[in-house]
């Protein structure tokens, strides 16, 4: 007996952005599928370059588009021995309505497609392309938004990766595996995680009401969202807050490089621990260990006791910056002649997984 | 003390200085009431005073054609300050007064202030050290005072330090003498912790002064500054391997010119430049440059040394790489001794 097909007429329409969502919503209620959702920004629309890219082995084909919405082929071209092989998928870009540079990749192919063809894809593109990272805090709130928001009854942990800071002196614990969290309800993860100076780098929950399970859910630390059902609320509450976290990243790490600037003036950030966190000094080594770990850079300790001074070169794109330490809650990013969007991300991020979160502010807020 | 110790000092030093000069600056310049930068003080590192007829020779009969203070304020009475500022003082008490035959040479109705005839009314001399050595040097002054060592112009001894806290500060406090602005002196009398975060934007924009920085701390400044950013406008850049390198071709002028735009007092002496030397100095880039191309970094384009070709790599740690080379070098050679007398 055939089956109604239900993909086809999906990707043949010309979806504007809510008949996307809608469709999403509608596909995975008839078909046992997963959407995944990966948020990004880069400055010029993906439209306009994605099918120029060339050289590599994945190759972006517009099929059509329509209204902020766009849906493409990508093709992943490998060798298996002396064998070529391809995998295709299609993936529609997502133009947020509100927020210029910021995007949404959707798919609906499956888990291979994903994890081997659009996610590699699109983490290659950077630094063109980058991604966000979402706090312990700010993870916590959405899922309880989330929650309160449905009326669900339960949000229940059925996977979770998570790394923990430092340990002991002198050593940095590597990831853990994957582990499973059997029936923990989010505060008690939370807290768990917390009190172990950690952060979740995924979480898979389960979705419940009463004792109706609604979807499994997924979401990760970069902001990539999968689920299997109820799309639309999903999107709602996790894909548009973090296109928002996105959009108040460029607003506050743009404009940073002393270039821009006529005279050249500096143009600092700061990440406000907000609480005695360099009280003791011991923890200007461990902020000096954490950072040494950060890849494809220089960092350089011009001091590193009682105060902290670091020159810190990104080899991405050759932005450069200046670390200071002078108080107990502070680290005072100052951004050299260039300070791109994508290397203070990166820069921020490293020090929120390695050390500790804070929230990001403009040096003249901080200091007020 | 190894070479490597002995360059990470020498750095710490260099950054101490500067830090202590923007501070000291900062006391007349800073209102406290609107706090606000005041727009009618205008302060100068190394601005260029000539010597009135009665200075133009020194102690050693040799012409004086020009000073250099590390530290010039001019305040809207017409008054200024000059001054020196050393965070290192010999140990041999015989090479203290150099310091202060530099400083007997500001005591002088200079020319050159940013006034319409180029004077002041008057002003004051100061010698700003750090606390372990202001003791000392003050009794060493008044034991030699009014005879080796003679001041017409009020004189006063400050001294520095950097606070152990957990919050930084720089401490400064007077153990000689009355500075003429009052306001300044009843603060320093009593001493001033200034908090160093104040400075932040300051210190990550003035990383030179006009005295030669160490030379780890120098290529690193050119490597990080004006070698990357050559480099990163490569296509190959960002997928460069550790073992890879990108040929960069450098003027010797435009090294100068981007560390001074970018790095120097330049941007504290606005539109009053005309007597400010240029910073860094070029025999200093060219000192750098010709390390580099000790070290195999680099190589000399022509015999004119005009122009370098520096072979960017991807070092995990710039300055901890040139330190590590440059005291093997310094040891290598023999030149520990002469690399402690600089």
């Amino acid at each position: 007996m055939n089956r109604f097909d239900f993909i086809t007429p999906f990707y043949n329409s010309r979806h504007n952005r809510e008949s996307l969502i809608q469709g999403i919503d509608s596909i995975l209620a008839a078909k046992s599928l997963s959407a995944r959702a990966i948020p990004f920004s880069c400055d010029k629309p993906p439209i306009e370059w994605f099918p120029k890219i060339i050289g590599g082995s994945r190759h972006a084909l517009l099929i059509n588009e329509n209204e902020g919405v766009q849906l493409f082929e990508l093709t992943h071209s490998f060798k298996d021995g002396d064998e070529e092989k391809k995998e295709s998928g299609r993936f529609f870009i997502y133009e947020h309505p509100k927020y210029e540079k910021v995007y949404v990749a959707l798919t609906i192919e499956s888990s291979d497609f994903f994890r081997r063809v659009l996610l590699p894809f699109i983490q290659g593109l950077y630094p063109t392309v980058i991604m966000t990272f979402i706090t312990h805090k700010k993870l916590r709130n959405l899922l309880d938004e989330f929650q309160a928001t449905n009326q669900f009854t339960d949000l229940i942990i059925t996977r979770a990766s998570q790394r923990l800071r430092f340990e002991e002196e002198g050593k940095h614990k590597k990831v853990m595996p994957i582990v499973s969290w059997p029936d923990m309800d989010l505060t008690e993860a939370f807290n768990w995680v917390y009190q172990n100076n950690g952060w979740f780098q995924s979480l898979q929950f389960e979705v419940r009401k009463n004792s109706t399970r609604i979807a499994e859910i997924s979401f990760t630390r970069q902001g990539i969202v999968r689920t299997n059902h109820i799309f639309s609320k999903v999107f709602e509450a996790f894909v548009l807050p973090v296109c928002k976290t996105i959009h108040e990243n460029i607003e506050i790490f743009g404009h940073r490089s002393r270039r821009e600037n006529s005279d050249l003036h500096a143009k600092p950030l700061v990440i406000d621990f907000g609480e005695e966190q360099f009280s003791e000094i011991s923890e200007n080594a461990k902020f000096i260990q954490a950072m040494r770990q950060l890849k494809t850079a220089s960092v350089s300790v011009l001091h590193g006791n009682p105060y902290i001074h670091m020159s810190v070169i990104d080899y991405y794109d050759g932005s450069t910056f200046d670390l200071w330490v002078l108080n107990s809650n502070h680290l005072v990013i100052v951004p050299q002649m260039k300070g791109s969007i994508s290397a203070i991300k990166r820069l921020i991020n490293h020090v929120f997984d390695t050390y500790a979160e804070g929230e990001i502010k403009d040096y003249a807020e901080a200091t007020k | 003390m190894s070479a490597q110790e002995e360059f990470r000092d020498k750095i710490d030093d260099y950054e101490q200085t500067i830090h202590a000069i923007i501070g000291f600056l900062n006391f007349y310049r800073y209102d406290a009431v609107s706090k606000k930068m005041k727009d009618n003080v205008l302060v100068f590192q190394g601005r260029r005073l000539e010597p009135s007829s009665q200075k133009v020779m020194d102690l050693n009969g040799e012409k004086i054609s020009h000073v250099t203070p590390d530290i010039v304020a001019f305040l809207p009475s017409k008054s200024g300050v000059l001054g020196e500022v050393k965070k290192s003082f010999p140990m041999e008490k015989e090479r203290w007064m150099k310091t202060f035959e530099q400083l007997m040479a500001y005591d002088d109705d200079l020319t050159g202030w940013p006034s319409d005839d180029g004077k002041v009314n008057s002003h004051d001399i100061v010698l700003i050290l750090h606390q372990s050595r202001a003791v000392p040097v003050r009794k060493f002054y008044e034991e030699h005072k009014n005879s080796v060592i003679k001041f017409t112009r009020p004189f006063i001894i400050i001294e520095f330090n950097r606070s152990p806290e957990r919050r930084s500060f720089i401490f400064f406090r007077t153990v000689l003498g009355s500075l003429t602005e009052n306001e300044v002196n009843g603060r320093l009398e009593n001493g001033v912790q200034v908090p160093m975060e104040v400075f932040v934007k300051i210190y990550s924009t003035i990383k030179i002064y006009d005295s030669k920085p160490p030379l780890p701390y120098l290529i690193e400044l050119i490597w990080a500054n004006v070698v990357l950013r050559c480099a990163s406008e490569y296509p190959k850049f960002e997928k460069l391997k550790k073992k890879q390198k990108i040929d960069v071709v450098l003027e010797i002028d435009s090294i100068v010119e981007e560390l001074h735009q970018g790095f120097s007092f330049r941007m504290l002496h606005g539109d009053n430049n005309e007597r400010q030397p240029k910073i860094p100095k070029k025999e200093w880039v060219l000192c750098a440059c010709e390390q580099l191309v000790k070290l195999n970094e680099a190589s000399w384009v022509d015999s004119t040394k005009k122009t370098i070709k520096v072979f960017f790599r991807k070092y995990d740690d710039v300055l901890d790489h040139f330190i590590e080379l440059c005291s093997k070098e310094v040891e290598n050679t023999g030149q520990l001794k002469l690399f402690k007398e600089s």
